[in-house]
This record gives C-alpha cells, structure tokens and sequence, in this order.
C-alpha cells in the first residue's frame, strides 16, 4: 500500500500527483471506447508506485486498468506484489489479481490464487500462503519447502487495524500440517508504531482452563501509551491488564495494573473464598530535577500473594528503583538524590509486601527515613583526605519476628562520621596509608521485650585508628608481569559499648541487629577496619590483618590472582558469631583466587579455612564460559553456617551450546547437595533458523523437603518470526 | 631473584597520584570514585590523566528453592575505565575489570537491603584495587613496542 | 478525406503550388494546409497525388484531364501538424491513403489530447473511426523512442467511477 503523495508534492520521478506516465512499445488508441492499449515491456509510474507488465489495457470510462503477463507492482516502500493478472482502479489502488504473491519488508512473502485489493487499507487473498521463511535453497534457484507457513483460504491484511487474519488457516511445520484453525490472527508485521493488536499470549491450566489475552497497543501521543491486555479464561472471570507509559522532558512513568472480580481458586481451579475485586499495581517513576537531584518512586502492591502465580502475570520481580527486594518480594518507595563530584545525598523510604507463603507483612518493618550522605571537603586536610558521612534510619514494626504477641521492635538511628586517610610512598616502594574514623551513633529503641523497659534510648561514640602497609614487588617476564603484595592493616578501637536489646537464657546478653544479618568474613571485607556491613555492629579491640597477594598479568589481557590472609586480635569479640570465623584470636584463614586464563573463560574462587584443622568453613566457586559455539557456567558454595545457621551445600550449572547452525542443546541443573537430590533439572533441545526459534524443554523437580513426588513437565516454547512474542504451550 | 618494588619505579606513584576520577552516575559510582582515590592515593598535584568510567550493576540469583526463592544473590560489578592524558587528550590505556561479590538472602528485608548496598562497598573497593594495580604494572613497565597495548 | 464526414470539401492552400501531370501530382509549397471540416493537415510541403483517368477536373487546381480528382493519396513533409478537435499530433511526415482512410504520421510524433500527451516514433489514425496506434522504434524497456504518455486518469473519470 503505498504513501498517498503529500498534495503537490512531486515523487522521486518527477510526477505531480494525478500524472500516470506509461512507456511502451506500442500504444494503440481506441477513440470510440475510450481504450487504451499498451504492449511490450509496459511500465506504468503512478503516485510513488510502479507497475510492470506485457501488456496494459486502460479503459478510461470505466476506469479500470487490466495488466497481464509478468505482473509488478513496486511499492513507495520497496514491496513487491507478483501476479499473471492484475485489475486496477485507475488511482491503481484497489483491484483483483490472479496467480497473486507479494514480498513485504521483513523479508515475508505471500502468495495467492487471486487477491482482491478492496481499498488502500485492505488487501484481500484467496487461497494464500504466507511465510517469511527462505523459499528458495541456498542456490537461489530450487525450491525449498519454507520452515513454517500458514496457508488458509481467505487471509485479509488491514493496514488501518494493524492485522492480517485468516479463515480456515493450516500452520504447516516443515510442510506437515500441524494446527487447523477456523479463525486466526497476528499483528500486521508492517505496522510501525501505531495503535493496534500486539501478539496473543496463548496458555492452558487446570486452574484457569483455556487462556487467551489479547493486548491492544493504543498510542495516545508521541511521548505516551496506553496498552490494554485482557485476559480471557474459560474457568474463572477474565483478567484486565493496563499498561501505560509516559515519557516527560525530565524522566519518564510506567505504570501496570491489573483488576478481576472473583473468587479464589486452588490449585485444581476449584474456587474457595469470598467473591470480591482482587488487583494488583506496579509502577514506576524517575524524575531529573535539574543536573544534581533526582527524585523517584515505585508502587507495587497486590491484593492477593498468589496472583501473579495464578494468572501467570509476566515480569513481576524486577528492580525499579535503587531499593530492590528479595525474590517474591514487593518493594513501594520513594526517595530523592542528589550527587556531584565529591558528593552523594540520599534520602528514601520503603515498605515490603512479601508474597512467599511464610511472610508476614507485619514482622516486616516500615523503613523510614533512610538518609545517607557522603561529602568531602575539595582540599587536603594534615596533607591526607577527609571525608564526612551521615547516616538515619527509622524502622517501625507492627508484630516481633519472636512472638506474635508483641509490636515488633522499632528502632531509630543517626550517625555521624569523620574519616581521615594519608598514604604516603617511600622511594624503595613501600606504601603506609596512616587512618582515623571517629563515629558517633544515637539510637533510640521502642517495644522492647527482653529489657526491663520497652524502650531505650542511648549515644555512642566509636573511634578506630591503624594504617594500612603494602609493598607490592614486580617482576617482568616476556609477555606478562608479576605482582607480589604483602600487605597489612593494623586497626586499634576502644572498648564499644554494643546496643543491647536482650538477654539469652544463659544472661548473655542479646544486641540489636537490623543492618548487619547477611555477614560473610572473605577477602572483601578483610581489609576493611569494621568488618560488619552495617551501623548496628562495630568491630572493637585491637587487631591484625595481614595477607600476600600474588596476581600475574599478561600483556595481551589475561589476568591470574591469588590471595592468602587472615586476621588477628587482641582479645575474643563478641559481637562476631561463633561461626563467623572472626570470634576467636586467630581468625580462620582466607583464601581468594580468580583468573581470566582466556577469553571468554573466567574463573573465582573464595574459600574460609578453620583456623585450626583448615576444615572448610565456607566455600564457593564460580566459572563462567562464553564462546561462538555456546555459553556456559557453574556455581558451587558450601557453607557449614549460613546467615539463618543451617548447613548449605550447592551446584548450580546451566549453558547452551549449538552443536550445528540450527540445532542446540541448552540445560540448567540445580543440586542441593545436602539432600543429595536434583532440585530442578532442565534439559532443552533448540531449533533456530531464519523465521524460526523452537525450544523444547524437559523440566524435572525432585523430593525437597517434604514436596509431594517428582514433577515432569515439557514446555514447548515456539517463536515464530513476525508474529510477535512466542506462544506457550505445556 | 628479579623481583623490584613496585612503587620503587620512577614515576609510578607520582603519576597515579595525579589521575582525576570522574565520578561516575549513581551511589556505586561514588563509591568506586572515593575508593579510586584512596588506592590511588589522589593528592592536590595537577591532573596527568582523566579517567572515565562506564559501570554495569547485575544481580544473579544463586542457590533457587523449588519455590523460585533464591538462598543466595551475586552482585557483578563491572566496570570499563579509560585512561585520557589531560594535556594531549589521547586516550593512554583503556581496561575492564569484571567482580563478583556474593551474599546470603537475610529474611528481614532491611538486612537484604543494607547487605546490597555493602556489596556495592565491596565490589567498588576490590574493582578500584585492580584497577589500581593493573595501572602501576602498566606504568612500570612502559611499552617498548611502538603500539601501546590496551588491557 | 481527413474528417470523419467524408463528404466535406477539402480546401487546400499554399504559397506555392507546382502541378506534374505525367504523376497527376500537385505540390503545394510553403504554410500547406489542407482543411476539410474541422480536421486541418498543415506542412512545409503538401503532396497530394490523384487516381489517373475517370472523371472532370475539380476545384483545387484543375489538374489535367487525364488524371480524376479523386484523392489517392496526400504525403506530407517537415514540420507536420494534424489537427483535430480532440487531438493535436505534431510529426516530421505524414501519409494519408485514401483507400484505408488512414493516416500515418512518422518522426519524433508527439500527440496531446487535452492534458494526456503521447510521444512515440509512428502513429498511425484511421481517420473515419479515430483509432490511432502508436509504435515505437525501438524495443525494451528505458530504451529512447519508445511511445511514452502522460494521462491524468483522475480527470478523465470525472464521471463517477464504476461501481466496484
């Protein structure tokens, strides 16, 4: 369909519109019929489009073009329509062809025994074909029989809605007959970015039965669009999703919600519970204030934990803002930044709403205001950098994590911090980095339960001064470089006085910890004078830590490293867990090492030795492939204590390789060592070519605490080009 | 047996001294810019070089339950640096440097949310060690071969 | 004959006229036309030939009488035009035979018809029923002297287009 000409505008060949110029052997004028005849290698130009033919008979009176042999018809966009026979309107716009096939852009091709062109927008073919597999062999001459096509007796392409549908359509695989649809459809693959059908997304369960949900992409203006997608299901009542994005000069808004009216329902589909309006929201905004502040918030609340599960609601975890949650987990926040230079300023707050089946909404604090602020003076201060920190949390609780009984503790904070640091370069190379960091923390607790009153408020000043000593030495070899680094910090802190919320049965006493749970003694935190991740918990004492380093580089990019250290103290801390490695004098030795042997192939490796038989504590490896053949990696991690005290060993491995051009074999395996049994398993068998990408793939989930059996399923995952996102089936 | 201080060679310190870090967008932009200057050592001096960097954050999933919960999260931090001579504006030596820093999934929201935040600490004080490092060994050995090798 | 009603008195003028009795020719020299009706020929040089013997002189000329005056045939040369209500054909030559009441027009033709024009290398009209048929030199597409035309078919449908 070609692009009426603009009024007045001449096209390319120097035609005004309404000017036909026909060039032919031979034309011959019949004055009585007002007939027009041309033959020989006629070719016609008419409002940006181009017709070739043998012969062209033009009757002005009815003014109808009929063109025979050879027929051409080159669009203002480059497609092309074949036919023996073509019938016009003398605008050359609507007609009748037979022995119809046409070549569209995107390399799709469509061929008919008649085609009738009912106006500019719609094109109707009789008996066609439509493929935009290759149809011809590598040699360009002997047909091959297309990958995929679907054939039906009547397809009709309207280019004002922006689809193609068929009656009685056939989708043949490979030439076999593999669907028969009475009705079908598919987004116009010409359309640009117009409002129209975007493809179906197909599904079958024994919850919801049959699913069919059909998005319908509405453009409100060039900045702005609202997609509405119902879901239709056959056992329960359909699902209407929205979609709407809006991009404004300085930041842009995405907002997703989605609303039913209905019961619950189990896992079988029956329904229990009340019949009520179950809906979900997740949005997202991000705004530019001007160069240095930015200001943003996401939304994300649902009604029911399950019902992204049960309507398979797509791409629902996914981090919209600096806050991420954990898996299943939804993250509402606001916050505001601002950064330059030598700063960052940060100011938020979050609630979660936890969707795994043990959550409780209310054990999960409301967290804010959470501010941090990181600001250094541009000049030197005793020739040495000075940088100033600031950091408030507020975390209120409804219910205690221990007993549902009690409000939740809550807790605020603020933090002051004063880091200074030198280094200072001998010439024979040896580096001492003196430091001091001076802190102050006022907290100020409520709901208390193990103390003699709920709440407590007390200040704290914490100090720790040390340096830090290096004195790498190199060695040159032909095309690499070695690096030995012995390295050492000393690190001294007064006594400190731990925020104590609590006393176990045994009088020990029990301290406040909200930021620092997740603590992991490896080589990234060694070298830092307060191991701990977060404010709750401070490393106090006097201690040592020391390690050698080894890393080679080689000229051409590859890189090796290897590190041995550990750490030692005046005296027991116990603010560290007994099996955090860290609570005894010696601490258990670190080991690190990772190396990029080649490219394309990286390996790391971090391991936590037992300070007395070098038992392994903690383990974890990682490997990670990619090369033209395929793509690979592994995860190993052994841990004899992780953050919740239980024994975790692992293997996590996944890849796919292309044995040849079309066929692949992808896997993914996960093994809870522990059980010694598969968690899950999935093997996959890929087909890719042109117009063609079909997955399928085997997934096995075995006995894990307490499951009911094994389950199988084989999901078949078909891509068909052109037709838009793939089409599930399992 | 061959092997000479690192800083012990002319120029070494001094010049990584006067590399100015742009920093890059985002909190773990500041980060890896105040560790740059610390391993680095930045002083007053003039600026030799202008570095720029182009960050990637991804977070893995590791260790899935059945139930598409993961036990464990792996934060990769790569970072893509540039090294620009301030008074030629020639680029001197480009480099890539990919970490991985893991840590466990805390149930209590706040915790996973502090121990993301401390990862970024991490990977950035380990990314801008190596870069730190692969920038003296670059420096104390200056090419012989005409064509610079970038890293 | 040139217009369509045959019957029409044809008349000739020119600033020269030569007559050949031996060939029963007449050429008339300089600004020929020929007018008959509403149809004009007009050329450098009119040649018109008559059918020898049976019947008198007639008016344009009064050729001798051992030729008719019944028209075999005219031939017209340089700067050609041929005239007629709907059309207008511009030639370098042009032969009308008489007998098939056609006329052909060779040489670069370009022929308007309103705002439509028809180029090409020889046209050939039938006079009485107005067909024409324009051939070209040369054969193949893009090839230079093929018959080239530029209708406006939006204007000629002016009436409303066929049901469709």
């Amino acid at each position: 369909q070609g692009k009426p000409m603009a009024q007045g505008a001449v096209s390319a060949d120097g035609l005004k519109p309404g000017e036909l110029y026909m060039e032919a052997d031979l034309v011959i004028r019949d004055d009585k019929t007002k007939v027009t005849t041309a033959k020989g290698q006629v070719e016609v130009r008419y409002e940006g489009r181009t017709l070739r033919a043998d012969e062209l008979v033009y009757d002005e009176a009815r003014g109808v073009m009929t063109a025979k042999g050879e027929v051409q018809v080159i669009a203002a966009d480059g497609s092309v329509e074949y036919a023996d026979q073509l019938v016009l309107d003398d605008a050359m716009k609507a007609g009748a062809a037979r022995g119809f096939s046409a070549r569209m852009p995107g390399d799709i091709k469509l061929a008919a025994a008649s085609a009738i062109r009912r106006n500019e927008n719609v094109n109707e073919l009789n008996r066609a074909i439509y493929t935009p597999c290759d149809i011809c062999a590598a040699d360009g001459t002997t047909p091959k029989t297309p990958t995929w096509s679907i054939q039906a007796e009547k397809v009709v392409q309207d280019h004002a809605h922006q689809v193609v549908y068929y009656r009685n359509a056939v989708i043949r695989i490979l030439g076999a007959p593999v669907l028969y649809l009475p009705v079908f459809w598919h987004p116009d693959p010409e359309a640009e970015r117009k409002s129209g059908f975007l493809p179906p997304k197909f599904g079958a369960s024994n919850r919801r039965g049959l699913s069919y949900e059909q998005p319908y992409l509405q453009v409100l203006s060039p900045s702005s669009d609202l997609t509405l997608s119902p879901q239709i299901n056959t056992k329960v009542n359909p699902l209407l999703n929205a979609h709407y994005r809006k991009r404004f000069y300085s930041g842009a808004l995405d907002a997703r919600v989605g609303y039913t009216h209905d019961t619950d329902f189990d896992g079988k589909g029956n329904p229990f519970g009340q019949d009520t309006s179950r809906s979900y929201v997740l949005a997202s905004g991000a705004f530019a204030i001007n160069d240095k502040w930015r200001w943003g918030f996401t939304a994300e609340r649902t009604s029911d934990d399950l019902l992204f599960d049960k309507y398979e609601v797509g791409d629902v975890y996914a981090a919209r803002g600096p806050f991420i949650a954990d898996d299943r987990r939804l993250i509402s926040q606001v916050y505001a930044t601002r950064q330059d230079q030598k700063s960052w300023f940060s100011a938020g707050a979050f609630t979660i709403q936890g969707l795994r089946p043990g959550d409780n909404d209310r054990t999960f604090p409301t967290v804010g205001p959470l501010i941090e602020g990181r600001w250094e003076p541009g000049t030197q201060i005793l020739n040495g950098r000075l940088r100033l920190l600031g950091s408030a949390v507020a975390l209120t609780r409804d219910q205690s994590t221990l007993n549902t009984a009690l409000p939740g503790i809550d807790s605020r904070r603020v933090t002051g911090e004063a880091d200074w640091r030198a280094t200072f370069t001998s010439t024979a190379g040896l580096r001492i980095s003196p430091y001091v960091n001076i802190r102050a923390d006022a907290y100020s607790l409520g709901d208390l339960s193990g103390m003699s009153s709920t709440s407590k408020s007390l200040a704290r000043g914490l100090a720790v001064a040390g340096a830090d000593i290096s004195f790498p030495l190199a060695r040159r070899f032909k095309t690499s470089t070695v690096v030995l680094e012995p390295v050492a910090q000393l690190a001294i802190s007064p006594k400190v006085k731990q925020v104590v919320v609590g006393y176990t049965a045994a009088k020990a006493p029990i301290f406040l910890n909200e930021d620092s749970i997740a603590f992991e003694f490896d080589e990234t935190n060694l070298f830092r004078a307060n191991k701990f991740p977060g404010y709750d918990l401070y490393e106090d004492g006097a201690r040592f830590n020391v390690a050698g380093r080894a890393s080679m580089f080689w000229d051409d990019g590859r890189r090796a490293s290897l590190l041995v250290g550990r750490s030692f103290r005046d005296s027991d801390d116990d603010a560290f867990t007994t099996t955090s490695g860290l609570s005894r004098k010696a601490s258990d030795w670190i080991v690190a090492a990772d190396a990029q042997p080649m490219r394309g192939v990286s390996f790391f490796t971090r391991a936590r030795l037992d300070a007395d038989d070098l038992s392994i504590q903690r383990a974890e490896a990682g490997a990670n492939v990619s090369v033209k053949r395929g793509s690979g990696y592994f995860r190993y991690l052994r841990n004899v204590a992780d953050a919740n005290g239980s024994k975790v060993e692992n293997l996590d491995l996944g890849g796919e390789l292309y044995l040849s051009k079309h066929w692949g074999v992808t896997a993914y395996g996960n093994r809870d060592l522990v059980q010694d049994a598969w968690v899950i398993r999935d093997l996959g068998v890929v087909y890719r070519d042109e117009c063609t990408r079909i997955d399928v793939i085997y997934r096995r989930e075995d006995t894990v605490i307490g499951r009911l059996g094994p389950t199988e399923s084989i999901a078949v995952r078909l891509t068909l080009a052109t037709l838009g996102g793939p089409m599930y089936a399992n | 047996c061959g092997f000479t201080p690192l800083y012990g060679a002319p120029g070494v310190s001094s010049t990584l001294s006067a590399v100015q870090v742009n920093t890059p967008e985002g909190r773990v932009g500041q980060l890896i810019r105040e560790h740059l200057d610390d391993a680095l050592a930045r002083n007053s001096e003039p600026a030799k070089y202008r570095m720029d960097l182009q960050l990637s954050e991804q977070r893995f999933p590791r260790g899935v339950r059945v139930d598409n919960v993961a036990t464990r999260y792996e934060y990769v931090l790569t970072a893509v640096y540039t090294l620009v001579s301030t008074s030629t504006g020639a680029p001197a030596k480009t480099g890539r440097v990919r970490v991985e820093v893991t840590y466990d999934s805390a149930d209590q929201p706040y915790a996973s949310v502090a121990a993301q935040q401390d990862a970024q600490d991490r990977a950035a004080s380990e990314a801008a060690r190596r870069i730190q490092l692969e920038l003296a060994v670059w420096l104390s050995n200056p090419p012989k071969a005409p064509k610079t090798k970038a890293g | 004959q040139l217009a369509q009603n045959s019957d029409a008195p044809v008349d000739i003028t020119a600033d020269e006229l030569e007559v050949v009795n031996a060939q029963c020719l007449a050429v008339y020299r300089g600004g020929a036309e020929a007018l008959q009706d509403t149809v004009r020929l007009r050329a450098n040089v009119l040649k018109i030939y008559y059918k020898p013997g049976s019947g008198s002189a007639r008016a344009g000329g009064g050729v001798g009488s051992s030729c008719g005056n019944e028209l075999d045939r005219m031939e017209a040369q340089g700067d050609v035009y041929y005239v007629t209500p709907q059309q207008r054909v511009h030639g370098d030559a042009a032969v009308y035979q008489a007998e098939s009441t056609t006329i052909t027009i060779t040489g670069d033709v370009v022929a308007a018809r309103g705002q439509d024009v028809l180029k090409g290398s020889k046209l050939v009209i039938n006079t009485k029923t107005g067909d024409a048929q324009m051939q070209s030199g040369a054969k193949g597409r893009n090839k230079p002297g093929r018959v080239r035309t530029v209708l406006y078919p939006k204007s000629q449908a002016a009436a409303p287009a066929a049901p469709r």
